[in-house]
């Protein structure tokens, strides 16, 4: 179980303390996979969306992600504070109250929903509710603290903005809107895992099952390497269904070969063991920043074929 | 409540909070926030229904519109109740008034 927390010294909460609530590192992420999939629906489909109702909806996805963020430090605050990394977050530093937290989280989620339904359509603003709730309740308040599974399963979470970003556009989900579902939630693993091998004692201390806590960094890293695989096979699936062009597989493919360089790099390595040499954790934080490139020059190449006319598909199914 | 800060049970009223000059400060940027945040709210729905009231919007809720572009093999499902015949354009909507204008001219042409 996790330490009792200390009462956090008494501060006034200014703007910035209420954005960081939100979680806008992440924010960025699922906007911008939600542009993504808006415009590779408007490519691949034909269909067109008003582009202030675009903008609106854009902005509900962003309202939903910064609503789960707050949901989730609300919840999460006792285990914050013991864990150094995220000792400094707006509630375990006093800056702003629990109970606000879940309030805005709350009103966020309703206000996001609202405004994604008025800007598209109910299915849309349904997927971000659920996606909400998914964040918010079934990993946060479920999955983190009871399965070494948690980021895998809770992955799927951070998997749906492209999937309402297609939906806003045509009002279904077709095959191609889930490959870009599955593309983020096979990347979820090996980035966060990246990122937990470096960090497992911190999330020890607070009584966390990641992987690396419960089976051990050399699992961690098998386990890794064998997401990257499959992500590098998903990845590619774009051109056969039609979604991805030759831009899109050469980006894709390049990207691919250089995360199972560093995949296969941690597998063989050392990183997270008790003890490892520092450029073995080098290596695993390097692998986590070439993560979050590699998800955004992914998404970055489907957007530039799709918004700029140069999609040359290779195959269609 | 009473001027003298007695419930009607006889029971006191807790005393009003004495928030400090910092807190006070903080609590008024807060409120600005949320007022600016409401206002935001209240515009982007008003935004959203007049853009949808005018019809200028050209996503799937004006279905029919979509249903003759280019690249799209099968019409849109109809909502529920919906028959094909009432799914039509209206005549004035008709994605090829030339023809229609060629059928009148047709009519209007004196016999030879």
């Amino acid at each position: 179980m996790t330490d009792a927390p200390a009462t956090p010294e008494k501060r006034y909460g200014t703007a910035g303390d209420y954005v960081q609530l939100l979680k806008p590192r992440i924010m960025m992420l699922v906007v911008f996979t939600a542009v993504a999939g808006l415009i590779a629906a408007t490519g691949v489909t034909g269909q067109s969306m008003n582009p202030l109702m675009a903008a609106i909806a854009v902005l509900a996805v962003a309202l939903g992600s910064g609503a789960a963020g707050a949901i989730n430090m609300w919840y999460d605050s006792d285990i914050d504070l013991v864990m150094t990394r995220t000792s400094t977050r707006p509630i375990p530093s006093g800056a702003v109250p629990r109970e606000e937290a879940i309030a805005l989280g709350m009103i966020m989620s309703g206000v996001s929903v609202l405004l994604m339904w008025l800007a598209s359509n109910w299915l849309a603003a349904g997927l971000l509710a659920f996606s909400i709730f998914y964040y918010g309740v079934i990993y946060t308040m479920w999955l983190k603290r009871s399965t070494p599974q948690n980021i895998v399963i809770g992955g799927g979470a951070g998997a749906f903005p492209p999937v309402i970003g297609w939906a806003a556009v045509t009002g279904n989900t077709p095959l191609d809107a889930w490959i870009l579902f599955a593309i983020t939630f096979f990347w979820t693993p090996p980035h966060f895992w990246a990122l937990s091998l470096l960090a497992h004692s911190e999330y020890e201390k607070a009584g966390v099952p990641m992987l690396p806590v419960t089976h051990g960094a050399k699992a961690t890293r098998l386990q890794m390497l064998v997401y990257t695989i499959v992500l590098a096979a998903v990845s590619m699936t774009p051109l056969v269904t039609g979604l991805g062009g030759w831009i899109y597989g050469v980006v894709t493919g390049v990207l691919n070969l250089a995360f199972l360089y560093f995949a296969v790099r941690v597998w063989r390595s050392h990183a997270g063991d008790n003890g490892a040499p520092g450029a073995d954790q080098k290596l695993a934080r390097s692998m986590f920043l070439f993560s979050i490139l590699y998800l955004f020059l992914v998404f970055a190449a489907l957007i530039v074929e799709h918004a700029a006319g140069l999609h040359f598909p290779v195959g269609g199914l | 409540m009473s001027d003298d800060g007695v419930k009607k049970g006889g029971e006191q009223f807790p005393e009003p909070a004495h928030l400090d000059d910092a807190a006070r400060t903080a609590q008024k940027r807060r409120n600005l926030w949320l007022g600016l945040a409401l206002l935001g709210f209240v515009f982007l729905v008003g935004l959203t229904t007049f853009v949808r009231l005018s019809g200028s919007e050209d996503n799937k809720a004006n279905f029919y519109y979509n249903m003759n572009e280019a690249g799209q093999d099968e019409a849109p499902a109809l909502p529920p109740g919906m028959s094909p015949d009432q799914a039509v354009p209206p005549a004035n909507l008709s994605p090829e008034p030339a023809a229609a204008d060629a059928t009148v001219d047709e009519e209007e042409a004196p016999e030879q």
